[in-house]
């Protein structure tokens, strides 16, 4: 350890020895657990700092990955190593910046952009998409993989699929191919099959038969039917070969369920297997068609980093680059995922999946390091815990590397600390049967498949705090209806009461943003947040998972712009009449009623809130399709025309819905600035308004409501979980589908009965042993305070937090009913005021404290002329770097851009001869133009005209195309080009020359044109001479028109 | 180095400059330069990096008033413009060549052949391999230089094609023309040359810009001096080829270095530390709250004096859209280089979609999307959401996105609304081959265009050019891409936005503000993005392989690796704040809008003058500091003040529909009295008092909505329909007496049925997918078929017979309520409805619960065949309706039961008479069908509506037993 990173003694965690390894231990691989609160993050930045300030530490740091689950937690730990560093460096003094430098060579990021990172470096041999689709909902592209399926099979035989579809439909087999991971795919593939269903038992239909009606009526009809329906199931079976889908019995009398479970296991298992390949073989040929076109799931990045390193030499080639991985997260990490990690850091020569488990060798000593908390694994759907229990034990077993536990947490009050390391041993302990896995044949117990409780050590610094109970009234709810939610609410409004009475201080918090009240179930937060609401506490509801759609200010946009870029939608009409101007339903049908379209275009038609809306909207759908409009003048003129920002504050005086349109118009922002209009910024609404988003957000005067699975990595002084006593709820999927089984092993059931009780039993330990940890999760959110509200003689559910955590409220604390001191109130941020100047460091000293002067304007010379000079405005240089379409050399020039060009390429010193070769050759190259004669015929007026011969002068020095930018006055500069400039500095004469490829008009002779052509362009003229005359100091100005389609010139007097 | 640049020739002029500080460059070295051709003629042109820096140079003129007669600004670009030389080949163009030879290679090898994914991964970032192509020809690389040899062979191969058809690459016509002297026919391009653009930042411009100088008699060369700006051995390159280029030795030159500059604060983020190192920082909660405080910025420094204030931005987008509209606002005139562009002309749109029509393989989706354009053009005759409907039953009917197959049969449709849509269809189609020759393609795709009427788009002759010389077969594919390519995304804004001119501020970006000498400077969303962003070279030519060709170049211009390109953008910001004479600032802001949870954090740079100027947030405290600078608070609460009129009643109307206490009323889906739908279908009953919403959509406003999603197969609706369709087709017969015909009897109705099954299956595709539907359809239309005739036998029936005119059902308080409706099948002892005795027979497919009266009566549910049974009654029949569903027994209602079972028609009844409907939505649920409001509609949670509902009917006034949960 580095002396810079010495916390006085005194104020050492007592884990600190383990906190120091991992700082400073580069040469070993590590495994740590930590407890929630103590500081991973900081571990881990604390890691990278001190290897970025080893002298080896860029080369070593280049070769860095740290690897996490969100870019947010990527960042985070990027930016918090940073300001170690950035401390240890301010601490050293006469160390440079350069550690800081260093530290930007590592890779920050998820697992998902190192393995594209891995499969864009290496993948090129492998016909990888190198440029992928990141699709998160794939409905599309498997909408169009399945019309695009040959849909034939060959993993099975035809009379076998034939079969398969006898029974179950090929619908049944999507959402399992679509789902399907690459290692199941390649797994079920080689299933057998046997080659026909097995015929339905034949004990299994006399039981059925045989069953006795409990009582008369209407059971016994089912009975009766279920009986015949099985009798004809079985007959069809064995005599006919049409559809005959497994069939479900009606009621639920004599047990039936579980006999026609009987009669049907071993068809559905056959159904199962069989439906487990055919779906295996959709699910590769759904991944090949993805791969075809580049479409990745987040998945089939990871396969594809795997794809890679199933590649020998890649492998070794990648092994070479002596990778070295911070894994953080590391339980919500899968099995394929840890493989790719795992493997890029094991010795060179080792073989594929031998480690861990199969006695290979493990990484690289120092090559690998992972952080993670097993009682904080709330997410087993994507992510099995005992893959990372199965890592940690061969991390302990292998003598390179060592596990470390943090087990100081710098967050939980210690009364907190002591009322879970009293409690939860035994939620997560040997006690409960849900932690053991199912017992093996013969055994008694299974495996113990649960997290070991780590007990919480309080840091040094950790506030006494509270761990308190809320004793509230019993609710005085009955009946049979929503009674769960009643309570809920009922529970919610007493707390919000005596919070609205005793104010923050009352749970021991400052203000309201240091209170967070969390629910396992999202569906509850509403009616907290309603309850909160009423007694006039402000919440900041913070939703992981909102649908877009949902948002007010979302979906008024959609509306609006559904009817600007259609406005033949009646139907969308009704819905932006109602909602954004507020028009009363009855008008709205009064005026609307039949199949009448609105007739947007007449609002004089309608009544008067109808009427204001239409006039409001109209000039808007003019706009929709203009040429050249920006689309953010256009969204926020429409967000004014409509008052949007007023609305949203008048529905959401949070402010949210005002985040949400702030959101919504620089996101139209960002899309105009790319050329888009409307009609993009709606499609583009329209594709996401399915998409979930999170929002709300924390704020000091509003207490946080959030659900518990979002509360992971966030904390709070105050931490109020709500409804603990109640059943948390959950939803069983359905359908042919993959499951994990006793061991581990995975299996194909064909529906829920198909799972069998003992599966069932395992997923339901699975659950609950999950519930536990978020449990684990919730319980260790408080800085300051627990508060448990309870209600009095209430009794823990079954299934709910209570009865997980085995919680007695009644050896708990009560809260105290006197305000309860905030204590150790973190030191009050210096408030500052950004915006003043002064807010780091002085303005430099000015020699004037005046305001600039006005800047000169700029005159562009076809401004002063009467009639528009198409050609010079468009070869000025203002517009020649505009950005454009892909353009090239071979735009069509119009006549007067070619004659100015190739005047410009004159070779005004050559002989005549050149000069003749010069036109010939520029009327050649205008061989496809229309105006080639044109051209040859005034080319060659010009070199027989007067004009010419006294141009052609030998006297003059000839420049033409000169650039003119010089003070027309002294407001006004001229920035223009003169086509000819004669300059004859003997004489003093300056000439400046016009060229007008402008025709004649009807009626117009030469003399008129000319003339014409004079009085038009004198403006411009002029101010070139007045300008030009400064540079030619005593020179005499001269200015010429000249009309290609004249052959003659003009003179234009320099003065008007 | 490896090989010698040939000098210039000794006739000309040279001078090789280096310089310190941008202010002294101007002072020292542009503005002598500059005033230096007094009285005479002469051509001058002055080559600096991006138009940002000719900008300056102009407005420093401007400024100063150094008028300036015979100088052109230009950037490399123009430059080479300027020296005549051979624009080349389109890129996107070189794109379709690329790809045909690439689809043509791997196309030859077998579909097992261990060289074809390399291809495939090729194609999939050609871009960049095209690129990399660029940059070697650049750096007097060619194709042969590639690591590999099928990248050496295919960009081999493009060189040559091109060659052959008479297109040049355009770097190797820069290399030859900077090594060598201009040909003897060739004048000099200008009389006079400054060169600010020979640094390593315009690397690739080496040759373009050798070739200027070679072709101006007089030439000074400015280069940034190395030692100075920690840029050290890379830079020193440039000087010596620059000065082995012009013969001539470099010097400083003479000027003293600025009084004030902001090195301290460059040198902060290049490494070292120094007194003085203070910047000031602005911090805003969100992006355009940082807009407005930078805004307020500029006016401070201009009251103060200041004269030529740059705000750098990243580029283009919602913050630079902000700033200009705060800064036009507050009446500040500004340059702006970052520029605003507007929408392409809806002439292009059309062009874009039907190319999109094509490249999609001619699917509905995109017919459907071209047609709003077509309607705002007045192009077509029936609305889009019409054209919608008519898609959609296309693809219901064949389960397939194509147009094609349509085609005829739309054309010859009775029915307008399909006319219409097949008419359009005709102008575009038919679908293109998978590879075509461009002429054909051309061919085709004007021929489409011409049709809607829109014309070609400026440069689009590049492209019949190209077409004349390239004549083989391409990949249409590509050739869509390349069409693409050239119909713009956006055009010139319409109305001219401020910033064209000069003036005391410039909204510019890095890139364009290097160099100058700004009076202040502001990094405005400092931290949208990381600075330097580090890119890796793509694999086609990496580091590895950049360096490896650099040790062993011709020439010292090379190939920047990743880590170069990293410290050059490094440097690019460090001396902007070096040169900048006054104030650097950075802004940024705490919290995205994408995300409202996120907090930002400084850039690496911010956060270190943050740190330097003491405010760094204790360790572990996620930026802290950075927040605190942050004046005000993160969103102003609503002030208590009283809103407006008009906003005060919108507010209301807002409220009062969301307050689970207020009964609905004519805010709320409800009409004063006389507005009674007519006639109501008994489908229609049912759903509505499940959600009255439906009823009042539907019945009341009679408006249906329009789905904008693509259109995806649904195998329960289609097994239903085809079910539904063959025991029709099985069952009819002659008519008998208005809707009723003599039944056939079993042995008919079942070969009818085969013959029926075997045509619907000869409609589909032979696979398995409909294999697995055909088995389904036909088991269930056999079952049903089997208990329509278990049923009693009725010598007369009708199929989807519709309820008669003057049928009707009792609904409460609304008396009597004529409906509609078609029912599946009705079996009846008489030909005609009165006195007969029917059995009125719905088929289900889907998931319905058993028909019973106590649910119908409970819940509402299969309330539609009460409704049957009941307008048969009121048309003088009796009888029972039938619920068949495969595989289950027949379950039934009859006459009897019927009074009780309709016990929900009391609440239709207080809906109509009252003229309240209000609605009970179900909350979004990815399982539920539920009704699908207009899109402005956000949705008001069922609780509320479930109590709204109880409050305008009572308690119990049918609402259905929802469950706990
Ligand atoms: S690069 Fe320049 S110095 Fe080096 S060899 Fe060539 S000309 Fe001489």
């Amino acid at each position: 350890m580095r002396a810079w990173e010495t916390p006085a003694m005194s104020d050492l965690p007592s884990d600190q020895s383990a906190r120091d390894r991992f700082a400073n231990d580069w040469g070993t691989n590590l495994a740590v657990v930590a407890n929630a609160g103590s500081g991973k993050t900081t571990a881990i930045a604390q890691r990278l700092a001190a290897i970025a300030m080893s002298p080896d530490g860029a080369d070593r740091l280049g070769r860095t990955a740290v690897v996490t689950y969100t870019n947010k937690a990527a960042g985070q730990i990027r930016q918090t190593a940073r300001r170690v560093l950035l401390r240890g460096l301010s601490r050293a003094d006469g160390a440079g910046m350069g550690p800081l430098s260093r530290l930007d060579q590592a890779f920050f990021g998820t697992i998902h952009s190192f393995c594209i990172l891995l499969a864009r470096r290496h993948g090129s041999d492998l016909g990888i998409h190198l440029n992928p689709d990141i699709v998160e909902e794939d409905d599309e592209p498997w909408e169009e993989f399945i019309e695009q399926d040959p849909m034939q099979f060959e993993s099975l035989g035809p009379a076998q699929v034939d079969a398969f579809l006898r029974h179950a439909s090929i619908d049944d087999l999507f959402e399992l191919a679509r789902k399907m991971d690459l290692a199941a795919c390649e797994r079920l593939l080689g299933a057998r099959v046997a080659p026909r269903p097995p015929a339905p038992a034949a004990d299994a239909l006399e039981a059925i038969l045989s069953a006795v009606p409990p009582r008369k009526g209407a059971s016994a009809q089912a009975l009766e039917r279920n009986k015949e329906r099985a009798r004809e199931w079985v007959r069809r079976f064995g005599s006919e070969s049409g559809w005959l889908p497994v069939a479900e019995p009606v009621g639920k009398a004599a047990g039936i369920g579980d006999l026609y479970q009987a009669l049907f296991a071993p068809l559905k298992r056959w159904l199962a297997g069989a439906g487990g390949v055919l779906a295996a073989e959709l699910s590769g040929r759904y991944r090949a068609w993805r791969r075809e076109r580049g479409i990745q799931t987040y998945a089939d990045q990871v396969d594809t980093a795997l794809a890679v390193l199933r590649d020998e030499q890649l492998l070794e080639r990648i092994r070479a680059k002596e990778w070295r991985i911070i894994l953080d997260e590391a339980q919500d990490t899968d099995a394929t995922q840890f493989s790719v990690l795992v493997e890029i850091t094991r010795p060179p020569g080792s073989a594929l999946g031998e480690w861990p488990g199969r006695g290979g060798a493990g990484p690289r000593p120092g090559h690998f390091c992972m952080v993670g908390d097993p009682q904080q694994g709330i997410y087993s759907s994507r992510a099995d815990l005992r893959n990372f229990q199965e890592h940690v034990r061969a991390f302990a077993r292998d003598d390179r590397c060592e596990c470390l536990t943090f087990g100081v947490t710098f967050r939980a009050p210690r009364r907190v600390v002591g009322l879970l390391n009293g409690s939860l041993p035994a939620a997560f302990g040997a006690g409960r049967d849900y932690n053991y896995g199912l017992p093996p044949a013969g055994a008694e117990r299974g495996a113990f498949l649960q997290a070991d409780y780590e007990p919480l050590v309080p840091g040094p610094s950790n506030a006494e705090g509270g761990a308190w109970v809320l004793p509230l009234e019993p609710a005085k709810v009955a009946g049979t209806q929503q009674v769960g939610d009643r309570k809920v609410a009922d529970e919610a409004r007493q707390l919000a009461r005596r919070l609205a009475d005793g104010g923050p201080a009352a749970v021991g918090a400052r203000n309201w943003g240091e209170v967070c009240v969390l629910a396992p179930r999202r569906a509850w937060l509403p009616i907290i947040r309603g309850e909160l609401e009423a007694a006039r506490i402000k919440t900041a509801l913070q939703m992981r998972r909102n649908r877009n759609g949902d948002n007010p200010v979302f979906a008024w946009l959609c509306g609006l712009l559904a009817v600007l870029c259609d406005p033949d939608n009646t139907f969308e009409w009704v819905g932006v009449l109602r909602e954004v101007f507020g028009v009363s339903d009855a008008v709205i049908a009064q005026a609307l009623r039949g199949p009448v379209p609105l007739r947007w275009d007449e609002p004089g038609d309608y009544p008067g809130p109808i009427r204001q809306a239409l006039e409001t909207l109209g000039p808007l759908i003019g706009r929709v399709d203009s040429e050249g409009a920006d689309l953010g003048s256009f969204a926020s003129d429409l967000a004014r025309a409509c008052a949007l920002g007023e609305k949203a504050r008048l529905a959401d005086p949070d402010g949210g819905l005002e985040d949400e349109l702030a959101r919504l118009l620089s996101h139209a922002e960002e899309l105009g600035s790319s050329g888009a209009g409307p009609r993009s910024w709606r499609r583009g609404l329209l594709d996401s308004i399915d998409e979930l988003r999170a929002s709300g957000r924390p704020a000091d005067d509003a207490v946080n409501l959030i659900t518990a699975h979002s509360a992971k990595g966030l904390e709070w002084p105050v931490v109020i979980p709500i409804g603990v006593w109640r059943r948390i709820k959950r939803r069983d999927p359905h359908g042919l589908r993959l499951i994990s089984e006793r061991g581990g092993a995975q299996r194909v059931v064909f529906d829920n009965a198909d799972m069998g009780p003992e599966a069932r039993e395992s997923r339901d330990r699975e659950w609950r042993r999950e519930q536990v940890r978020l449990l684990y999760v919730v319980l260790t959110r408080a800085k300051q305070a627990l508060v448990v509200p309870w209600p009095n003689g209430q009794v823990a559910e079954h299934e709910s937090f209570a009865e997980f955590w085995g919680l007695d409220p009644a050896g708990m604390e009560p809260l105290p009913a006197s305000p309860v001191r905030a204590e150790a109130p973190v030191a009050a941020q210096p408030e500052r005021a950004g915006a003043g100047p002064d807010a780091a460091g002085e303005a430099p000293a000015r020699g004037a404290a005046a305001p600039a002067a006005a800047f000169p304007e700029r005159i562009l010379p076809h401004q002063l002329a009467r009639a528009p000079d198409l050609a010079r405005s468009a070869m000025h240089e203002s517009s020649a770097d505009e950005p454009g379409p892909a353009r090239d050399g071979a735009d069509p020039l119009d006549y007067g851009i070619w004659w100015h060009e190739m005047l410009q390429f004159v070779p005004w010193k050559g002989s005549d001869a050149s000069v003749a070769a010069h036109g010939a050759s520029c009327v050649g190259a205008a061989a496809d133009r229309v105006f080639q004669a044109r051209g040859a015929e005034e080319w060659g007026r010009l070199l027989g005209s007067a004009a010419w011969a006294r141009m052609r002068d030998p006297r003059w020095t000839a420049l033409s195309e000169v650039g003119i930018f010089a003070p027309l006055d002294p407001q006004r500069w001229i920035d223009g080009v003169m086509d000819l400039v004669l300059h004859d500095p003997r004489s003093g004469e300056v000439w400046i020359v016009d060229w007008k490829t402008n025709q004649r008009r009807a009626g117009e002779d030469e003399a008129q044109l000319l003339g014409r052509l004079a009085r038009e362009y004198e403006g411009q003229l002029r101010a070139y001479g007045s300008c030009a005359s400064a540079f030619f100091p005593g020179c005499a100005v001269r200015l010429w028109v000249y009309s290609t389609v004249a052959g003659e010139w003009a003179e234009v007097s320099a003065a008007d | 180095m490896a090989a010698c640049h040939p000098k210039l020739s000794t006739e000309r002029s040279a001078d090789l400059l280096l310089s310190r500080f941008a202010e002294g460059e101007w002072q020292g070295i542009v503005r002598p330069w500059l005033e230096g051709p007094r009285g005479r003629l002469e051509r001058s042109l002055v080559v600096a990096p991006t138009r940002g820096q000719t900008h300056a140079l102009k407005r420093r003129c401007l400024a100063e008033g150094v008028p300036l007669l015979g100088v052109e600004f230009l950037t490399p670009g123009l430059a080479r413009r300027r020296r005549g030389a051979d624009p080349g080949l389109a890129r996107s163009l070189q794109i379709l060549i690329l790809r045909a030879a690439i689809e043509a290679r791997s196309g030859a090898l077998g579909a097992d052949d261990p060289a074809r994914p390399f291809w495939r991964s090729l194609a999939s970032d050609l871009e960049a391999a095209l690129d990399d192509f660029e940059e070697l020809l650049a750096a007097g690389f060619r194709a042969e230089h590639f690591p590999r040899p099928e990248l050496r062979e295919v960009f081999g191969s493009l060189g040559s094609w091109m060659e052959r058809h008479g297109y040049a690459l355009a770097p190797l016509g820069d290399e030859a023309a900077g090594l060598a002297e201009p040909g003897p026919g060739e004048g000099p391009v200008a009389d006079r040359l400054l060169l600010l653009a020979g640094g390593a930042e315009c690397r690739r411009e080496f040759f373009s810009m050798a070739a200027l100088a070679r072709r101006c008699p007089s030439v000074t060369v400015v280069v940034p001096e190395p030692e100075h700006r920690g840029r050290s051995a890379e830079d020193e390159s440039w000087v010596t080829m620059w000065g082995a280029l012009l013969g001539v030795e470099h010097r400083v030159v003479d000027v003293p270095d600025p009084v004030h500059s902001g090195s301290a604060v460059a040198d902060l983020w290049s490494g070292a530390r120094g007194p003085g190192a203070r910047a000031k920082v602005l911090v805003g909660q969100s992006r355009p709250d940082e807009m407005e405080r930078v805004a307020g910025e500029v006016a401070a420094l201009l009251a103060a004096g200041s004269d030529n204030v740059a705000v750098v931005l990243p580029g283009a987008g919602a913050a630079h859209a902000r700033l200009a509209r705060s800064l036009d606002s507050r009446g500040i005139a500004f340059a702006d280089l970052i520029g605003a562009c507007g929408a392409a002309p809806i002439e292009t749109g059309i062009q874009v979609a039907i190319a999109d029509f094509y490249a999609g393989g001619c699917r509905l989706e995109e017919l459907l999307a071209l047609w709003p354009l077509l309607a705002a053009l007045n192009l077509v005759r029936i609305p889009h959401g019409a054209a919608r409907e008519v898609c959609r039953a296309l693809f219901d009917d064949s389960q397939c996105h194509s147009v094609e197959p349509h085609a005829a049969a739309l054309a010859a449709s009775e029915r307008a609304d399909r006319r219409e849509v097949g008419r359009v269809a005709a102008l575009l189609l038919p679908a293109w081959p998978a590879a075509l020759t461009l002429r054909d393609a051309l061919d085709r795709f004007e021929a489409a265009r011409d049709r809607f009427g829109a014309g070609p788009p400026t440069g689009w002759a590049a492209l019949t050019e190209f077409a004349r010389r390239a004549s083989e077969p391409l990949p249409a594919g590509a050739i869509l891409e390349a069409i693409r390519s050239f119909l713009p995304a956006k055009a010139p804004l319409e109305a001219a936005r401020p910033g064209s001119g000069f003036a005391h501020v410039t909204l510019t970006t890095a890139r364009r503000a290097v160099g100058i000498a700004w009076s202040d400077v502001i990094f405005a969303a400092s931290n949208n993005g990381v600075w330097p962003v580090r890119r890796e070279a793509s694999c086609w030519l990496d580091d590895e392989a950049r360096s490896g060709l650099n040790a062993s170049s011709r020439f010292s211009v090379g190939l920047a690796t990743a880590e170069a390109r990293e410290a050059l953008e490094r440097r690019m910001y460090s001396s902007i704040a070096r040169d900048t004479l006054g104030q650097v600032a950075f802004s940024a802001s705490l919290y995205d809008e994408e995300d409202p949870e996120a907090r930002l954090e400084p850039n690496t740079w911010l956060e270190r003058v943050i740190w330097d100027a003491g405010d760094l947030a204790p360790e572990g405290e996620a930026a802290g500091g950075f927040g605190s600078l942050a004046a005000g608070r993160r969103r102003d609460r609503a002030q208590q003040e009283p809103a407006p009129g008009a906003l005060a009643s919108w507010a209301g109307t807002w409220r009062r529909r969301r307050d689970p206490l207020a009964p609905f009323d004519e805010w709320f889906l409800a009409h004063g009295p006389g507005l009674r739908p007519e006639r109501l279908s008994a489908r229609l009953i049912e759903d509505g008092l499940e959600d009255p919403a439906r009823l009042w959509f539907g019945a009341v406003l009679e408006l249906e909505r329009a789905d904008w999603r693509p259109f995806a197969r649904s195998r329960d609706k289609l097994v239903g329909t085809a079910v539904h369709r063959v025991l029709a087709q099985c069952l009819r017969g002659t008519p008998e007496g208005g809707a009723f015909f003599r039944m056939p009897p079993r042995g008919e109705a079942e070969a009818r049925l085969e013959a029926a099954l075997r045509a619907l299956r000869a409609r589909w595709p032979a696979n398995r997918y409909w294999d697995s539907f055909h088995m389904d359809v036909a088991g269930s239309a056999r079952d049903l078929l089997a208990q329509v005739f278990r049923l009693p036998a009725a010598p007369f029936a009708a199929v989807e017979a519709q309820i008669p005119d003057g049928a009707s059902v009792a609904a409460g308080q609304a008396g009597s309520v004529p409906v509609r409706g078609r029912m599946d099948l009705v079996l009846s002892d008489r030909p005609s409805w009165e006195g007969a005795e029917v059995r009125i027979v719905d088929y289900k497919t889907g998931g319905d619960e058993r028909l019973s009266a106590t649910r119908m009566a409970s819940k509402g549910a299969s309330l539609q065949l009460g409704v049957y049974l009941e307008a048969a009654r009121s048309l003088g029949a009796s009888g029972s309706v039938w619920m068949l569903k495969p595989a289950q027994e027949p379950s039934g209602i009859g006459s009897g039961e019927l009074a009780g079972a309709l016990a929900r028609l009391e609440l239709l009844g207080r809906i109509l008479a009252g003229g309240v409907y209000g609605a009970l939505t179900p909350d979004r649920d990815e399982y539920a069908v539920r009704f699908e409001w207009p899109l402005a509609c956000a949705p008001i949670s069922n609780a509320v509506l479930r109590s709204k509902f109880e409050r305008t009917f009572g308690e119990h006034a049918g609402l259905g037993d929802p469950g706990d949960e």
